[in-house]
């Protein structure tokens, strides 16, 4: 006997004490799959035969029943299931996870029972038992039909040996269609707007129905009522599906048709009416198939692998690819509660606001005066036979398409775009980001690296920071990483020379690399639009400001928010200027900077630490100076020592104070502050990291000429690594800029990303100059003693973390430039603010 | 670095008394570095011996037994300043003199003679006054000059620097043992740990002079740290010494603010502190709530006043500070309350910054001294938050009404505390209310806590959103 059982289901055994469910389950299911009272018993007080821990081994049987089920696997449930109460539990979990539900009865006779629970030592109860049990089963037998199971297999004792159990395909899986698709939205009858838009689609259906690039067509649902020739279109799609040039998902306007058609009572609004019309003048034979094709359409559809899910009004992640009542109606209906608006419509839920899948949903039912993506869904209704356009949805290009309608077909009860803002839907949706998105660990999917986990405290930690610090989220698209120093050098009188950051790259394959100056201020990242407005049309920011600098952490970098905007005013006048916005056709740009002055923003650190050592040093190295003088002067043998010890403690003082009074100046006007961009990360639909160094360079570079006042060029060079020579004057070249009070420079392979062996390159490396270095070693770090001890420094966390950073810097951009959600934008730029968090020597 | 200088004669008997010969110079490894002692100047009339430090800063970060906190750094004023570390070198260079004794000139050792100790670098927060304090009651003349922060920089304000020195009359073991408590007690940072046997050295190196020392709370409290436990246990020991001591020690935790650790709100203030909670939890009690959730309720002070409200039956905190969530749960001992305290009592990390499940179904919610601790811009989502998505059917806030901090003498910009972002008056505070009310569909009332001022009004004040 065949047994066929979806792929996803809840089955519940049924049979007495004896019958041989256990034996059963073995031979037809995993080891896995099934959960046994007996076990479950096992588990709870290591005895499976003791019946007084019943209650407690059911409730941990039906909590794991419920995870597996909220996983999506299989279950069978060993039990003798023989009353109505010890299967409800299970009926009830089985439906809140959207399982089918099968059972499978072991009707064997007492005596057989009897005999195999004799010969079994531990099940020595009294006759009663299996008496009581079997009248309970014969009861069952009677009931089990109105209990709400799918399947019902009662097997007679000769079946249960021959039994073959099969698994079949839950029909909305449908993981090997896997498109290009055109997805076309409520069609509601309006057979010419169809026709047009499957001919801008590149359709023919001469010599017969097919598309140059194989693709296929997805209906929505709701082919029928409302437009001028519902007839015309169900011939259409049926002939289309029946050819396998399409799929066809059923909407509510459909199913009541097919209801109406097999003779059941429906109302007749909206249009129904009129298509019953219409389809009297048809064959009775055609109103029949009809009925059996939308009677035939099931819920909703998962293709490509989980990538997409279509359904009429949408399908919560949930309910993708399962089958129960609940996700029929879904998929039909949407999330409805039963509420009724001003214009006698459903109130509709915005399931699709807390959406968070893996598949991409694509639905229509409600008109909408433009198709928008949210949170990964977007409604292609956009209300032909209102009046509005019929739409498709190109997939996987994620264009859309769309053909006027001709006329206002039926007016609408509640006037399209009725409650616009001026907002997009996702920006609406995106007011305030949900903690729970950010709280607990954290598994962030990148682009470029793969999966990014972000630990529980770091969540902690960042959480702290974004809340007090940092600025609106919606402004915060991006944050930089940490950068790695070079390794350190064994030349005298450095830490680090340029030699070792050149060959970190030389070594993984890189044929050019570029220097660049490193300003020594604060690392800073700038958004930059044309207007309020742009900035509110594609940050949905509202408060009138066109764009944000802020810190590496996210915190705005001015206290004003007018020394922002004007700095903010006068980049975006520059880039303008030059061009830049008309190259891009963008109105906006993301841009990586370093701001200075320093002691802007590190005035903290200068009074409370930096000029207390060098004013401390400079102090003592005074008092020492007087005290070996006063040694020579008394003709101590050793004098000389203890002069040479003071004279090289005043110079380290006194360098040390050099050293950071050089990135010190007062702010007294706008102009006092300089800006050094080095990254032009990114404008409207282009993320520009596919271009190398020298265009952001360049093109960064004559937006600076616009602005001089301002904006500082950065000085770089291009060196190429096979070249001996190359490489000894870009070392020459570093040398002097940190001999005239540079920090240093920062080497970068040519190519904006570089990946050796599938995984990127340090984006960039650090090479610090020697007086510069003082400020983070201390004023005498170059004393040999100091210095030897210095040079063994561990870079592997540090670089560990920069590349994670990196990753997830560029994710967030990735995902803001796709139109993603605020919560898949901050997620990653949540993680890169964990993981700075993360203990790692500050200093490197 | 120390100058110690005697014009007693013949002046290079200092010598003897140091135990160190003034024609060699000395030098002695140390953990964290050398120690140098040379005589600059050793004639008859005077000799002065110079203690000089060499500190390796590589080590004090990343040698055994590293530094805590701001002590791990290369970039250290530690190698310069006389500090605890200055300590160690004197008991290590000048252990005999400091015992007292001298091999060849004991008469001279238990005499007082004249002593001019320069301290060049010497760390103090606490202000030239009680550089003052601490060593005129021994027997000093005092004279401090400000080291300057940097001459090119003066907006950075001055450095807690001073070049000491420090004349009179006095045995040399009693001078060494008061630099050896005193410099590191001006320094207010240790670099090693404290442990019980801090006690000990502090009782033996006071002997003498700190029982009777009129800081001397001050000095211990400052000695120890922040070691409550310590500190009384050495305030009882001295208390042995002398009975009166016995009553303040018992009192000391209360009055006792950490010299490097400036209060966090002024005086006026702390009484404020206390109004304000007590009349949010009247307001509260008025309302008759039967949950309650105190956003931002730090280590639990106003939780502490709700729980004694009886009827309430669920009372929940939350912070975004996880460290203030965690000294909350210490100090209302949740973590082994009963089920039914800890049924009532709830607090959980999270962030007015982000929409929460866990924030809505309240009766009432409080928001005390919050508000103005957010960003202006991010005000909005707070609202949101709160209002639209939480939803509380009572909102409390307060926050400080800014035209009472006339009455506080503060500058015209000045706020109260260093992270208020604003403080606002009582007109914005009240538009503010307003919008927000009848935006989210909320009645709203205002009222003053804390003591009145006929221009000003109150120093708090407060706004019931009810709905």
């Amino acid at each position: 006997m065949r047994i066929p059982i979806p792929e996803f289901a809840t089955v519940v055994l049924i049979g007495t004490s004896g019958s041989g469910k256990s034996t059963f389950c073995r031979k037809h299911f995993l080891p896995t799959e099934v959960l046994s009272s007996d076990t479950f018993r096992g588990l709870v007080c290591d005895d499976e035969d003791s019946l007084s821990v019943s209650t407690h081994a059911f409730q941990a049987l039906h909590f794991m029943l419920a995870k597996r089920l909220e996983l999506g696997r299989t279950c069978v449930i060993d039990a003798t299931n023989v009353q109505k109460e010890s299967r409800a539990p299970l009926l009830e979990i089985a439906t809140r996870y959207h399982s089918l539900k099968v059972a499978i009865v072991l009707n064997v006779t007492q005596e057989t029972c009897r005999e195999r629970n004799a010969q079994r030592a531990n099940r020595q109860f009294g006759s009663h038992v299996i008496r009581n049990q079997h009248s309970d089963l014969r009861r069952t037998l009677g009931q089990l039909k109105y209990e709400g199971f799918h399947k019902i297999f009662i097997l007679k004792p000769e079946e249960i040996d021959n039994v073959e159990i099969v698994r079949e395909r839950i029909w909305s899986r449908r993981p090997e269609e896997t498109g290009p698709f055109d997805i076309i939205g409520d069609i509601h009858g309006c057979m010419a707007e169809l026709s047009e838009l499957l001919t801008q689609l590149g359709w023919s259906t001469e010599p017969s129905l097919s598309h140059p690039e194989g693709r296929k067509m997805v209906f929505l649902g709701d082919l029928v009522d409302r437009g001028p020739d519902p007839i015309g279109v169900l011939k259409f799609v049926m002939s289309a599906v029946a050819e396998e040039k399409a799929i066809c998902v059923p909407g509510n306007h459909d199913i009541r048709l097919a209801k109406a058609l097999m003779g059941r009572k429906v109302g007749m609004g909206h249009g129904l009416a009129e298509t019953l019309v219409e389809l009297e003048k048809e064959t009775p034979e055609f109103r029949q198939e009809v009925a059996k094709f939308l009677d035939g359409l099931v819920s909703h559809a998962v293709m490509d692998e989980g990538k997409l899910c279509v359904a009429h009004a949408g399908l919560l992640e949930e309910m993708q690819g399962r089958g129960s009542r609940a996700v029929r109606d879904f998929a039909l209906y949407g999330e409805t509660t039963g509420e009724i608006d001003e214009f006698g419509l459903p109130v509709r839920y915005q399931w699709a606001r807390d959406y968070r899948g893996k598949a991409m949903v694509v639905y229509g039912h409600t008109p909408v005066p433009v198709a928008e993506w949210l949170n990964n869904t977007i409604d292609i209704d956009t209300g032909c036979c209102f009046g509005g356009s019929l739409t498709a949805l190109r997939y996987p290009e994620r264009e859309l398409v769309s053909v006027r309608a001709h006329a206002t077909y039926t007016e609408p009860a509640k006037p399209l775009g009725f409650e616009s803002s001026g907002l997009s839907s996702q920006q609406i949706a995106d007011d305030v980001l949900d903690l729970a998105d950010v709280i607990g660990r954290m598994s962030i999917e990148t682009r470029t690296a793969g999966r990014i986990t972000i630990r529980e405290e770091n969540a902690i930690a960042a959480l702290e920071v974004m809340s007090r610090f940092a600025a609106d989220p919606r402004w915060l698209v991006y944050l930089p990483p940490t950068m790695s120093p070079c390794q350190t050098s064994n030349r005298d009188g450095f830490l680090e020379y340029p030699t070792e950051a050149l060959s970190y790259y030389k070594e993984a394959g890189v044929k050019q690399a570029v220097c660049e100056e490193k300003h020594m201020g604060s690392r800073a990242v700038a958004v930059v639009c044309k207007s309020p407005e742009a900035a509110r049309k594609r940050f949905g920011v509202e408060t009138g400001e066109s764009g944000i600098i802020t810190s590496r952490t996210g915190r705005r970098f001015f206290d004003t928010l007018e020394t922002e905007q004007t700095l903010v005013k006068r980049i975006s006048d520059a880039a303008e200027r030059a061009g830049v916005y008309e190259e891009l056709g963008s109105d906006w740009l993301l841009i990586d900077l370093e701001l200075m002055p320093w002691s802007a923003k590190a005035v903290g650190l200068l009074r409370d630490q930096y000029a207390p050592v060098g004013a401390s040093a400079v102090a003592s190295a005074e008092v020492w100076q007087s005290v070996a003088e006063g040694l020579a002067k008394r003709g101590m043998e050793d004098a000389d020592t203890y002069l040479d010890m003071a004279r090289r403690r005043s110079d380290s003082a006194t360098r040390f104070r050099d050293a950071y009074r050089r990135y010190c100046w007062n702010v007294d006007s706008i102009e006092d502050y300089k800006l050094a961009p080095f990254h032009l990360l990114a404008s409207e639909g282009r993320l520009h990291v596919d271009k190398n160094h020298e265009w952001h360079m360049s093109t960064l570079g004559r937006i600076c000429d616009q602005d001089p006042k301002i904006l500082r060029r950065t000085p770089h060079r291009i060196v190429n690594l096979e070249s001996e020579e190359e490489i000894q004057e870009a070392c020459a070249w570093w040398e002097q800029l940190v001999s005239a009070g540079g920090e240093g420079m920062v080497v970068k392979p040519y190519d904006f990303l570089h990946s050796e062996n599938g995984r990127l390159l340090q984006p960039a490396v650090k090479c610090r100059g020697p007086e510069y270095l003082r400020i983070i070693y201390g004023p005498e770090y170059l004393e040999p003693e100091y210095l030897s001890r210095l040079r063994s420094r561990g870079l592997n966390r540090k670089r560990s973390l920069a590349s994670r950073e990196f990753a997830l810097g560029l994710e967030a951009m990735e995902r803001f430039i796709q139109g993603e959600s605020l919560r898949r934008v901050h997620e990653c730029v949540f993680g890169v603010l964990a993981l700075e968090s993360e203990p790692v020597d500050p200093r490197l | 670095m120390l100058l110690i200088s005697t014009t007693h004669q013949p002046a290079t008997d200092l010598g003897y008394l140091l135990h160190k010969n003034p024609s060699r110079n000395f030098t002695a490894n140390l953990t964290f570095g050398r120690v140098h002692v040379v005589f600059p100047e050793a004639t008859e009339t005077k000799a002065t011996a110079a203690v000089l430090l060499e500190l390796d800063p590589v080590r004090l970060v990343r040698g055994p037994n590293v530094a805590q906190g701001s002590m791990a750094q290369y970039v250290n004023d530690r190698p310069y300043v006389a500090s605890s570390f200055a300590s160690v070198a004197l008991a290590d260079a000048f252990g005999t003199a400091m015992g007292g004794r001298s091999k060849e000139r004991q008469e001279l050792a238990d005499t007082a003679i004249p002593l001019e100790i320069r301290i060049p670098v010497l760390a103090c927060g606490a202000g030239q006054e009680r550089i003052e304090r601490l060593f005129k009651p021994l027997g000093y003349d005092v004279q401090a000059t400000h080291v300057p922060l940097d001459e090119q920089f003066p907006d950075w304000g001055a450095s807690s620097y001073f070049d000491v020195t420090l004349i009179g009359t006095l045995r040399l073991r009693d001078a060494l043992r008061h630099l050896y408590l005193l410099l590191p007690v001006l320094d207010a940072r240790k670099h090693y740990f404290l442990d019980p046997s801090e006690v000990q050295k502090l009782i033996s190196k006071g002997e003498g002079w700190l029982a009777d020392h009129p800081d001397r709370e001050w000095i211990v409290h400052a000695y120890l740290g922040r070691k409550p436990s310590l500190a009384r246990a050495a305030l009882e020991q001295l208390a042995n010494i002398e009975d009166q001591l016995a009553l303040e020690a018992a009192a000391v935790d209360d009055v006792y603010v950490a010299p490097d650790e400036p209060a966090e709100e002024q005086k006026p203030k702390i009484s404020l502190h206390w109004l304000r909670h007590e009349r949010v939890a009247e307001v509260v009690r008025e309302l008759a709530p039967k949950s309650v959730i105190d956003l931002g309720c730090g280590e639990g002070k106003l939780i502490r006043e709700l729980m004694k409200i009886k009827g309430l039956e669920k009372i929940v905190g939350m912070d975004v500070a996880y460290y203030e969530i965690e000294k909350a749960i210490r100090k209302l001992h949740l973590d082994d309350a009963s089920p039914r305290m800890r049924e009532r009592v709830q607090l959980f990390h999270g962030s007015l910054m982000y929409r929460d499940q866990r924030l809505s179904g309240f009766d009432a919610c409080t928001v005390v001294e919050v508000i103005e601790h957010l960003d202006p811009p991010r005000l909005a989502a707070f609202e949101q938050v709160v209002f639209k998505y939480a939803q509380p059917k009572a909102v409390l806030i307060t926050t400080p009404n800014r035209e009472y901090n006339a009455v506080y003498e503060l500058e015209d910009q000045e706020l109260r505390h260093f992270d208020h972002r604003f403080e606002w008056n009582r007109e914005e505070f009240q538009t503010w209310g307003d919008r927000v009310a009848s935006t989210y569909g909320y009645q709203v009332r205002y009222e003053g806590i804390g003591e009145s001022h006929a221009d000003f009004g109150q120093p708090s004040q407060l706004a019931v959103f009810t709905r």
